[in-house]
């Protein structure tokens, strides 16, 4: 069939506007223009008609009027995000001009092109001219130029354009030139298809590859190649059955892919695998899963890899007070460290993603006698399969059958200062025991373990015996031990040498495995906080929380700020960017900050007044995804398959 | 048999556990033996090492506050109550 003329002109020119619909499609769906292309259609039918009808050229009536019509529409609505109202009336007055123009045209009987009227309707790709063609390729050559230009400012602003404009990116004109564009592409779009059917060129092939994927890269890619498999299968069905119009081939076929992508969810999965096997970093998970613990309950927030709509469920847990949500990568089982104010503490699992829960306490106990009683589950530890509960007296269980039983791990009995710390009178409101429990990365029998108020501890031998790992670290106070006293709010590990570490006095660092820590409070505003995180992929990069110290425990000056270390700790940068500034006197507890494993890690921070933040570039910018969750103690992340 | 009230509270956590049930118990700790039988774990929601009643959890037998050796009648009725606990 490539030995036709017309065949080859038709597909030369199909693909150009088929990768150029593909593209400016993509931009259109996301920012729910759909509609507006609809009416550059309509625009397109009349401006043809006009030229027609004026006796110039169908061609320059086409596209003066397309990206004219692009452009006013952008003008008249809000922020160039032209709305129903504006499209809908130059939609019905454009199409009353193109009758007239139509009926002026017939009348006048310019009758060599009696069959424009029917051609602008309905495309004809078949009467494309060598001239024709060549305006196709430039024409998709300008447009894919334009977009790789505009491309990521353009996204910014229809994913975000409020803060979008807050960080100087000029949204208004953005939005005006890609409704030009989109005019531009329409015209284009018209000689192939016909005015009428051009948007299911620009709507169907990108709306198929939004719901396969949300990934920007490859959903433009996506939209491109459907386009393109669209023009070429609907062109190849047109030729071997001539009966069957081109453009209704080219319709039908984009419209086809879109009904699989619809319908089809293995699609997905596939689309989803293949990417995996090409990057292994795995960025491109489908699901992001957050773990929030709250004084009421545990609750779920799940998003795509792109971090940008949360969908909130729960309290679950029967609303008890939950101290730490947690989930383990291998079973995929969540946990709930809960302490009921009535019957007590318990591990609550949820094996489903929050769908159903139950809960177990067997053998969380010192004993029948009662000398030694738990007050509370305090944090949990969940990997492979294994379960590690820190409580309050100081101690941890454990559970091997995914949480329905526990057994006593240790106590780190005969440790310096355990004679001390189950002294009711060493035990202030709010103590938690073990405040926290950190596995090394690779080998499961050795973690390490925070006494609360006592120090840090390690374990190479999976809780048998136990050595404090405080050198280094500071202590304004007096101490009966030389090796503990230290007040350890958190420990997060960076890599296998490396650890941070927030204390009541100070942000420190350790490059040898904990066995010795040096301060790096110097840059920051204050030497107190809770929460800590360590960049995945990054090992000099660190997140804190600074609070103002004694009672307050607060942000400083009511300014929410994470702070940011890119170089372990020799300087500190605030970040603010999202974050409220004024009268923001939030708290963040020890378990409330998380980060996650994408490529751009997502931060995310939980306060003790319910309010929930996430960034999905580092911490770069900020938005509030929960503003009204009872007060947080934990939140955590996780990449679901 | 003793005719035991359970608190809201405590429902939830195991599937089929009525809010009142009768039970052939001679004591109220019998009474919770017999419930954990049926419903493995509850009774760790009632009680705490000692072994004594959970501090917010109050059990009154015929209306008089009761302890978990006080004996019960043939005819016994049971409040288990969820204490008050704050907000």
């Amino acid at each position: 069939m490539l030995a036709q003329e017309f065949m080859r002109n038709a597909l030369v020119a199909g693909s150009f506007v088929g990768i150029a619909c593909g593209l400016v499609g993509w931009f259109v769906v996301l920012r729910a223009q759909v509609f507006a292309g609809d009416a550059l259609s309509h625009v397109a039918f009349t401006g043809a008609l006009a030229a027609a009808a004026l006796g110039i050229d169908i061609r320059a009536g086409l596209f003066l009027a397309t990206i004219l019509g692009g452009v006013v529409m952008g003008a008249l609505g809000d922020r160039a995000r032209a709305d129903d109202v504006v499209i809908g009336t130059l939609f019905a007055w454009t199409l009353g001009l193109g009758v007239l123009f139509l009926s002026i045209f017939t009348t006048n009987g310019s009758g060599s092109n009696g069959t424009a009227g029917v051609r602008v309707l309905f495309g004809s790709i078949f009467g494309l001219s060598t001239a024709d063609v060549r305006i196709s390729v430039v024409l998709a050559v300008a447009a894919v130029a334009v977009l790789a230009v505009l491309g990521r400012p353009l996204l910014f602003a229809s994913l975000d354009g409020v803060v979008a404009v807050a960080q100087g990116v000029p949204v208004r004109m953005i939005g005006l030139v890609f409704l030009g564009l989109v005019g531009l592409v329409a015209a284009q779009a018209t000689q192939a298809v016909g005015a009428l059917l051009l948007l299911g060129l620009l709507a169907a092939p990108a709306g198929a590859a939004h719901r396969l994927t949300g990934r920007p890269s490859l959903g433009l890619g996506l939209s491109a190649l459907f386009a393109l498999g669209s023009v070429w299968l609907g062109l190849s069905l047109s030729y071997v059955f001539p009966t069957l119009p081109p453009s209704t081939m080219i319709i039908s076929t984009a419209a086809g892919i879109y009904v699989a992508a619809m319908s089809f969810s293995p699609l997905r999965r596939l689309v989803g695998l293949s990417l995996r096997a090409t990057r292994p970093e795995g960025d491109d998970m489908p699901k992001t899963l957050l773990m929030v613990g709250t004084r009421k309950g545990a609750f779920l927030l799940e998003s795509d890899a792109d971090r940008r709509d949360w969908n909130l469920r729960g309290p679950y847990c029967e609303a008890w007070p939950v101290y730490h949500a947690v989930h383990d990568a291998v079973t995929g089982a969540i946990y709930a460290a809960a302490v009921s104010e009535w019957h007590g503490s318990a591990v609550w699992r949820s094996n489903d993603l929050g769908e159903t829960w139950t809960h177990s306490s067997e053998g969380i106990s010192y004993g029948e006698d009662g000398e030694r009683k738990i007050s509370k589950a305090s944090t949990l530890a969940a990997r492979n399969g294994r379960v590690l509960v820190g409580v309050e007296a100081p101690g941890i269980f454990e559970s091997k059958d995914g949480g329905e039983t526990f057994s006593l791990l240790t106590t780190l009995a005969g440790q310096p200062g355990s004679e001390a710390w189950d002294d009711p009178a060493n035990q202030p409101p709010g103590h938690l025991g073990i405040s926290a429990i950190a596995f090394d990365k690779d080998d499961d029998a050795r973690f390490w373990a925070i006494v609360q108020g006592v120090g840090l501890f390690e374990t190479t031998d999976d809780g048998a015996s136990w050595t404090p790992r405080n050198r280094g670290l500071r202590a304004d106070w007096p101490r009966p031990h030389e090796e503990v006293g230290f007040c350890v709010h958190k420990v997060v590990r960076s890599d296998d040498k490396r650890l941070f570490q927030q204390n009541h006095v100070g942000m420190h660092r350790s490059d040898d495995d904990a066995l010795t820590w040096t301060e790096i409070t110097e840059g920051l505003p204050t030497e107190f906080g809770f929460a800590a995180a360590a960049h995945p992929h990054d090992r000099d990069t660190f997140y804190v929380v600074p609070l103002a110290p004694l009672h307050g425990r607060t942000m400083p000056d009511g300014k929410a700020t994470v702070w940011q270390t890119k170089d372990a700790g020799s300087s500190w940068k605030p970040l603010r960017k999202g974050l409220p500034q004024e009268g923001a006197h939030l708290g963040v507890l020890r378990e409330a900050m998380a980060i996650d494993t994408h490529d751009v890690p997502g931060l995310y921070f939980g306060t003790s007044t319910g309010q929930l933040f996430a960034s999905n570039d580092e911490g770069g910018s900020w938005s509030e995804i929960a503003s009204y969750l009872p007060p947080i103690s934990s939140v955590e992340v996780a990449i679901i398959d | 048999m003793a005719d035991v009230h359970l608190p809201g509270t405590l429902t939830p956590l195991f599937p089929g556990l009525p809010r009142r049930l009768d039970l052939e118990a001679a004591t109220v700790d019998d009474a919770i033996a017999e419930l954990e039988r049926q419903w493995p774990g509850l009774r760790d929601r009632l009680c705490e090492p000692g072994p004594t009643l959970r501090t917010h959890i109050h059990v009154y037998v015929d209306r008089e506050r009761a302890s978990l050796a006080t004996p019960l009648e043939a005819r016994s009725r049971v409040d288990v109550i969820a204490a008050i606990s704050g907000g």
